[in-house]
């Protein structure tokens, strides 16, 4: 039912059968998905176990004896307790080969290449802005965006992908939609190219996957194929101030869309 | 004659006389093998081999639900296109004919970011303006 309704918002009543063409415009992911706990956990048991059998960091390799990095190495690497004959060691006696005990993983702290203060944290002069040795410090993955909650942003939620969804009435969402005319005869992914510049302006550079239509939701007359594209760069900006748009991931859009409607289609969205 | 003799006991220290470039090489063996560099065999107890297992187990299931799911969803969208392929013949064959072109020219575009762990300082790029077209 809707999606007659949609067609009616671009198309004139032609002769059967109406064949439109939608875009399913997608901003891939910008950074890796977010691990779900029990990978995360899974991943860290994994990462101990492969310590635990690493085979001992081969010193003698990396810091020739008696240079300063050599010293550097041992201030910050501390010999393990050595196995004493006079001593009692309730827990086992320590196996020493190689300066480390081989029953335990290898903690290695290797020497930083900025300053460091007592507590860990860098001390930043005036050479550290600009210096290669500077500590790096990571952006957030949490965008001002995502805080602010602003739909229409292209960097929200940059771990997912997200799909362009418009609205002429603010009420009823859909991914655009282009009617096919008659007459002319143009291609599926011609007609919902030259929509989305008509609709989002020039400003916007986008990959078309394929030239063949991904899905087709047929009703009595009318025909609505699907045709996949990813923005690359640029953004989508309505020429017209009534069309309002959003970037929403898989999970919101059935707060949106018709239901029906997107059970039809959620097989071609991506999870991630 | 005394000097003699001390020449004789008196221990200097061993000097080798190997290339410099098998030192080298020996030098980088010594990181290779594993000589006195092995940990000690993990030896679990019975209790925390069956803990072991259940966590490989629960991973195996995991990754096989993952696995299915992902196949359902490919299938899925294999019949889609299948379908909406037919559809299009059946409807318009000079449309059909355009969507069945070839694809092998549809390049990847290079620009396009490959994910990473952390955001660059500019997460998107903005200013982008199509030359070809008004």
């Amino acid at each position: 039912m809707i999606r007659n309704t949609i067609i009616r918002h671009y198309s004139s009543i032609t002769a059967t059968p109406v064949i439109s063409s939608t875009v399913l415009l997608a901003r891939n992911p910008v950074i890796t998905r977010d691990l779900p706990a029990f990978e995360k956990s899974y991943y860290k048991y994994q990462n101990e176990l492969w310590k635990r059998l690493m085979w001992t960091f081969p010193k003698w390799f990396y810091y020739r004896g008696g240079t300063l990095g050599d010293h550097r190495f041992k201030e910050l690497n501390k010999p393990p307790v050595y196995n004493n004959p006079t001593m009692e060691f309730t827990d086992g006696r320590p196996e020493i080969r190689q300066s480390r005990d081989r029953r335990f993983k290898q903690e290695l702290r290797l020497p930083k290449t900025y300053k460091q203060a007592e507590d860990g944290s860098e001390i930043v002069d005036e050479y550290s802005s600009d210096s290669l040795s500077r500590k790096i410090n990571p952006n957030s993955r949490v965008t001002q965006a995502d805080e602010k909650n602003d739909t229409t942003s292209l960097e929200r939620k940059l771990s997912r992908s997200l799909y362009l969804v418009i609205s002429e009435d603010n009420k009823t969402w859909t991914f655009p939609n282009f009617a096919v005319s008659q007459e002319h005869e143009i291609p599926l992914h011609k007609v919902a190219e030259d929509g989305i510049y008509n609709l989002g302006g020039q400003g916007l550079n986008y990959y078309n996957v394929s030239s063949k239509p991904c899905h087709v939701i047929s009703s009595s007359d009318n025909n609505e194929f699907f045709i996949k594209s990813q923005i690359v760069s640029g953004q989508f900006k309505p020429a017209s101030s009534t069309v309002k748009f959003m970037w929403l991931a898989k999970e919101e859009l059935p707060k949106y869309l018709n239901n029906d409607y997107y059970n039809e289609i959620q097989h071609l969205l991506n999870d991630i | 004659m005394i000097s003699n003799t001390l020449k004789i006991t008196v221990r200097t220290k061993a000097t080798t006389t190997v290339n410099p470039s098998t030192q080298r090489v020996v030098n980088q063996l010594s990181a290779l093998s594993a000589s006195r560099k092995q940990p000690k065999l993990i030896k679990l107890s019975h209790e925390d081999l069956i803990k072991h297992n259940t966590i490989q187990n629960a991973w195996k299931s995991f990754t096989r639900k993952q696995e299915t799911k992902r196949y359902q969803q490919l299938q899925q969208q294999y019949e889609s296109i299948h379908n909406a392929m037919d559809t299009l013949k059946a409807i318009s064959p000079s449309l059909y004919q355009m969507a069945n072109k070839s694809d092998e020219n549809n390049w990847y575009p290079l620009n396009m970011r490959v994910p990473t762990d952390y955001p660059a300082n500019m997460p998107w790029v903005y200013n982008h303006k199509n030359q070809g077209k008004a």
